[in-house]
């Protein structure tokens, strides 16, 4: 399948990839240090 | 308004996962660094491991390690992130740039925090101010140029950077396609008008061959108005002159 989603649904996936980042971030730190 | 400028370059779903991995791997960087800087801060602002020597501090344990694998895999991620951007198009080319922002307003906030309230002492430590300061100023800088309220943006936009790239582009591509359209046109309507003009026979051609000629030329113009150089209007103003011309 070629295409990108449209400018809204891409918007909302780098948000949320954003607030999974800062959150599975967070859990590394905790969990080893 | 939707612009899928990615889809003329054949960017696929393995493009956007990447470069929302990129994203995801950047902001768990950036996070571990923020996290990292502040347990060294919290006691006292530098730590040491390993050497000849006695350490009075002793880093927190797995900062150093954690502190540097992030360093190189926020490196790698922004990579990853600009590249997949590239392929993606332009609004999403330039977000990557972000990642300065966020890491030096990020670490100049943990340099004012605690050159405000030092751990453990009262009072204010200038030697976590004046970097704080300094880093805010890096980070926000280029920030400000690209905030909404600036002249090129729209006052109704929700995601003026986005929009701001694409209609850079949209802008450029638009008028390339204009100039490409009336080059073609003025060009094929002299062509039809010289042609009318001499043809007052001067040498009879052949009828079949004159037939072929006007074929090819229309099939040219239908080609061009697929390919979108032409607008209807257009195509059938030119496609009248060929016939006219034909008809002489």
């Amino acid at each position: 399948m070629k295409g990108i989603p449209s400018r809204q649904v891409m918007t909302v996936l780098i948000l949320a990839a954003v607030i999974l980042g800062i959150a599975s971030g967070y859990w590394i730190f905790v969990a080893l240090t | 308004m939707d612009l899928d400028l990615g889809k003329d370059r054949g960017a696929g779903v393995v493009d956007v996962g990447l470069y929302l991995v990129g994203i995801l791997g950047l902001a768990a960087s950036l996070t571990i660094i923020w996290l990292s800087m502040r347990a060294v801060l919290d006691i006292g602002g530098y730590c040491a491991e390993g050497g000849p020597y006695e350490i009075a501090h002793h880093c927190p344990d797995g900062v150093g390690i954690l502190l540097t694998l992030s360093i190189f895999a926020g490196l790698g991620c922004a990579g990853l992130m600009a590249w997949k951007g590239a392929a993606l198009g332009a609004p999403y080319d330039g977000l990557v740039g972000l990642a300065w922002p966020a890491l030096f307003i990020s670490l100049g906030f943990n340099f004012l925090q605690f050159g405000f309230f030092p751990s453990g002492e009262t009072g204010i430590e200038l030697g976590f101010l004046i970097p704080g300061i300094l880093f805010v100023i890096m980070g926000a800088a280029p920030l400000v140029a690209f905030l909404p309220g600036g002249k090129r943006s729209s006052p109704t936009s929700d995601t003026p950077l986005l929009d701001m790239a694409a209609q850079t582009e949209e802008r450029a591509e638009h008028q390339r396609i204009q100039e490409q359209r009336s080059h073609l046109l003025a060009d094929m309507l002299e062509e039809a008008e010289h042609r009318s003009g001499a043809n007052q026979p001067a040498e009879p051609t052949a009828p079949g061959a004159e037939n072929e000629d006007l074929v090819g030329k229309l099939e040219r113009l239908s080609a061009l108005y697929r390919a979108g150089s032409l607008n209807f209007d257009e195509f059938q103003r030119a496609k009248q002159a060929l016939i006219d011309e034909a008809g002489k």
